[in-house]
């Protein structure tokens, strides 16, 4: 069964069930409506970042739900990216947050945690004023400010 | 309308947070005031106090609001042990302790030691609503107590008299229902609790785990790490081997197994006293029904001087939602895979399985790893608990009627080196479709497991990621025609046993388009050459055909060719019975595993791009042609030599480094 997704600027894309179905938001659309022939509008995706998202939920279609384990400490969660999504994820920033965006907004945790990890390998080891560079963000802290938050957290600047 | 950046997201900034360190964390937070609220807290949210890392108690104090994770490493001065019993209040998810000691090393019996771990108890007390996890690991012994003061805080603080109050409850609900007990016996513990760690203990006696378990209702994963639990028969409920006929506690485990109501009078002495450290009576636990009914995670590692039926008795058994179970048990003690089998046929003889409390689990097991030499299990009990795992899946599927749904919870982890996985489990594995679901499975040291099996598994696991086998023969791969159909595989161990007869080197040498050999070789010892010939050439076809087939695995990360046997250990071939093959004496050329080798279709490995780790063991068949070839295809691969002596290391160097020269030469 195919499903049919209209993007912000009106394009329609068909895809399969199950690689729409990757998508929490569209599976409990779905889920709700019942299977209707009906276009599912998605009004915060272009299209040309829809045409990412759904190249990605082809590739991955096969795998394995993912697992909940909030036992795991957050911070020993692996920063590796597999080959793959490595390479789909080599695009240029404007689409790299597009991307995550329209992640957050589909509800696609696996396509979400490799956006963010892409973001935090391009912040990793970068000192701030380099970061600030990097996505052309306004530095707002007079130097007073920036000097008592380094102070406080030097402890966790050497180790 | 202005779009939205996705920096400017809140909980976007906080998922990009959680794969960066605290050094990377701390930066963020400098860059300007909108990220500095949320990587902040991030960068303070777990701490770690030890006299190692001394952060000023000033500082801790401004930032005491952000930290929800605490842990106390090593040597711990008082001043922080005071802080953190001050400061803190139902704002800590997870506290650790590990090997904490105050000061100077401290001994079990010392009193220093139980005000250590009063004031932990403290910690936990006052975050008793928020805590999630604790993870305990202890310097030296720690007396039992000890735990109990931080499980069950309230109830130590007050001491003697709300035991005593306990006791008549129970009194009073032994007589009436055994079986309401359940939901009135726990006080006020941390009831948030989910995860539970305990690493290095000593324990009184099962019942303080017990009632850890009781207290703490909803917890969702236990690990006991080299815990001690004395096996002790009065402080246990049964004697020896068998239950006395006629007690109490066997009438308790007869009414139960034949399901009659339980038996309203039960004895004073059995009701519970799991709050008594190692007091007599304690058997009435045996027969009460509990359940552990949030417990998932479950993991047993190195439980010493407890017998594995009373860890059956009182941790497996009562769980009826486990998913994930791990059993590492020390030695002595194998897993009690006839406990799980009600087939009466599977039970020892001599019917002392009596005691057994039928496993009443709900939901089929997801993970069963159990580990060891001593825990071997047979064939047709690792057979008949698959089989019964797909039972109580198709019985929840029955009451539920999620037919799928429960297709995908079922097993897909079974980890069982060492023990008797044979043709009955893997005929369970192919007659209940596992083999459809099935993503990792380690059968090391496995002797029943045939190369027929191995090659049912490779071409017909789909799901497959992780496989782990002894040995298959390269013949048996070369007659086999199916393909393998794991295409998911990342992790390969598997020896490819390329035992032949005897045949002289310079043939081999000749079938893989050396000179010819003939006039030299002829008539040497009456053999046939172009018999010989014929075998050299089927050899060579059996190594490319399994290099081919392991070109088809795109995804392998690992790849472990190594020899699992001795080479002294006998070996076996499908080619020949004994010690002879076709009248002539078997005996194995010198390289008996798959040699790197481009004659012998090598290149078909060049499609595995997401090689990382090659493993081999024995002299690497390295040439130059090899070397340019692992340079051009395997750039980043790494290849590991076991039983490869130092010089030989240093000469597969030192060639490597002519290679790499010469080729410069070349370039220039």
């Amino acid at each position: 069964m195919t499903i049919t997704l209209t993007s912000l600027d009106n394009v329609e894309f068909k895809v399969d069930k199950d690689v729409a179905e990757r998508s929490i938001l569209i599976k409990n659309m779905i889920d709700d409506i019942g299977e209707t022939d009906a276009p599912i509008p998605l009004p915060n995706v272009s299209s040309a970042v829809l045409t990412k998202v759904i190249e990605y939920c082809e590739h991955h279609r096969h795998d394995p739900p993912q697992v909940q384990d909030e036992s795991d400490d957050p911070r020993k969660r692996s920063n590796d990216i597999e080959e793959w999504d490595m390479k789909f994820m080599q695009v240029d920033q404007e689409m790299l947050f597009e991307i995550i965006l329209a992640a957050n907004y589909l509800d696609i945790k696996p396509l979400l945690d490799v956006g963010c990890k892409t973001v935090a390998n391009i912040i990793k080891g970068k000192t701030p004023e380099e970061i600030r560079k990097v996505f052309n963000i306004v530095n707002d802290f007079t130097p007073e400010e920036e000097a008592q938050i380094k102070k406080e957290n030097e402890w966790a600047e050497d180790r | 309308m202005t779009p939205v950046h996705a920096l400017q997201l809140p909980e976007i900034l906080v998922s990009i947070g959680t794969f960066l360190s605290r050094r990377d964390l701390a930066r963020c937070a400098l860059v300007n005031s909108s990220w500095n609220t949320i990587f902040q807290p991030l960068v303070w949210n777990s701490i770690s106090l030890s006299v190692t890392t001394p952060i000023p108690i000033p500082v801790l104090t401004q930032q005491e609001r952000h930290i929800r994770s605490l842990c106390f490493y090593g040597r711990v001065s008082g001043e922080m042990c005071q802080f953190a019993q001050t400061h803190f209040l139902n704002q800590l998810t997870t506290l650790w302790l590990k090997k904490m000691s105050r000061g100077v090393r401290l001994t079990s019996r010392s009193e220093q030691a139980l005000d250590l771990w009063e004031e932990i108890a403290r910690i936990a007390s006052h975050n008793r609503h928020s805590l999630l996890s604790i993870q305990l690991t202890a310097h030296n012994e720690v007396p039992l107590e000890a735990i109990h003061r931080v499980i069950s805080p309230d109830r130590t603080l007050e001491n003697g008299a709300s035991a005593q109050n306990d006791n008549a409850e129970d009194n009073l609900y032994a007589r009436t229902n055994s079986l309401l007990r359940v939901s009135i016996l726990p006080p006020p513990g941390l009831t948030n609790l989910r995860h539970l760690t305990l690493s290095r203990f000593v324990l009184g006696s099962v019942q303080v785990v017990e009632s850890v378990l009781t207290l703490c209702q909803r917890l969702e994963s236990l690990s006991f790490l080299w815990v001690t639990i004395p096996y002790n028969r009065t402080t246990f409920g049964y004697q020896g081997e068998a239950l006395p006929a006629g007690s109490a506690l066997y009438q308790l485990v007869e009414s139960q197994s034949s399901s009659t109501p339980p038996n309203p009078t039960i004895p004073q002495q059995h009701r519970n006293n799991g709050h008594q450290e190692g007091g007599g009576g304690g058997s009435q636990s045996l027969g009460r029904l509990v359940e552990y009914r949030y417990l998932r995670k479950l993991k047993l590692f190195k439980v010493l001087e407890c017998d594995s039926r009373a860890l059956w008795l009182w941790f497996i058994a009562p769980c009826s939602n486990l998913r994930q179970l791990e059993w590492t048990i020390a030695k002595g003690h194998g897993f009690p895979a006839y406990a799980m089998c009600d087939n009466k046929k599977l039970r020892p003889r001599s019917g002392k399985a009596m005691g057994y409390r039928p496993w009443g689990l709900q939901r089929p097991l997801e993970e069963m790893s159990i580990f060891g030499k001593d825990t071997y299990i047979e064939d047709a009990h690792l057979a008949w608990i698959l089989e019964r795992n797909t039972m109580v899946g198709s019985q929840d599927r029955l009451s539920t009627t999620q037919g799928p749904k429960s297709q995908q919870q079922r097993l897909a982890t079974l980890t069982v080196p060492q023990s008797g996985f044979g043709s009955k489990t893997m005929d369970v594995l192919l007659k209940y479709d596992y083999h459809n679901v099935i993503r990792t499975l380690d059968l090391a040291g496995c002797k029943q497991v045939s190369g027929t099996m191995v090659l049912d598994i490779l071409s017909g696991c789909p799901l497959l990621e992780r496989f782990t086998a002894d040995r298959v023969h390269g013949e048996e791969v070369y007659r086999d025609e199916r393909p393998w159909v794991c295409t998911r595989l990342k992790r390969l161990v598997l020896f490819f046993d390329l035992g032949a007869p005897e045949i002289p080197k310079c043939l081999i040498d000749h079938v893989y388009g050396g000179p010819p050999l003939e006039s030299e070789h002829e008539g040497e010892d009456g053999r046939d050459l172009p018999e010989d010939y014929e075998i050299g050439k089927r050899l060579l076809a059996i190594r490319q055909s399994i290099y081919g087939r392991l070109g088809t695995l795109h995804r392998l990360e690992v790849l472990d060719l190594k020899r699992r046997i001795h080479p002294r250990h006998v070996s076996y071939s499908p080619w020949s019975q004994g010690d002879s093959f076709e009248g002539r004496p078997m005996r194995w050329i010198t390289c008996r595993m798959l040699a790197l080798r481009l004659r012998e279709g090598l290149h078909s490995l060049r499609s595995l791009t997401q090689l990382v780790h090659v493993e081999l063991s024995d002299t690497p068949c390295f040439r130059m042609e090899e070397y340019s070839w692992k340079q051009e295809f395997w750039p980043k691969v790494q290849l590991n030599f076991c039983w490869t002596n130092l010089f030989i290391k240093h000469t597969i160097e030192k060639e490597l480094n002519w290679y790499v020269q010469t080729k410069e030469l070349e370039n220039e």
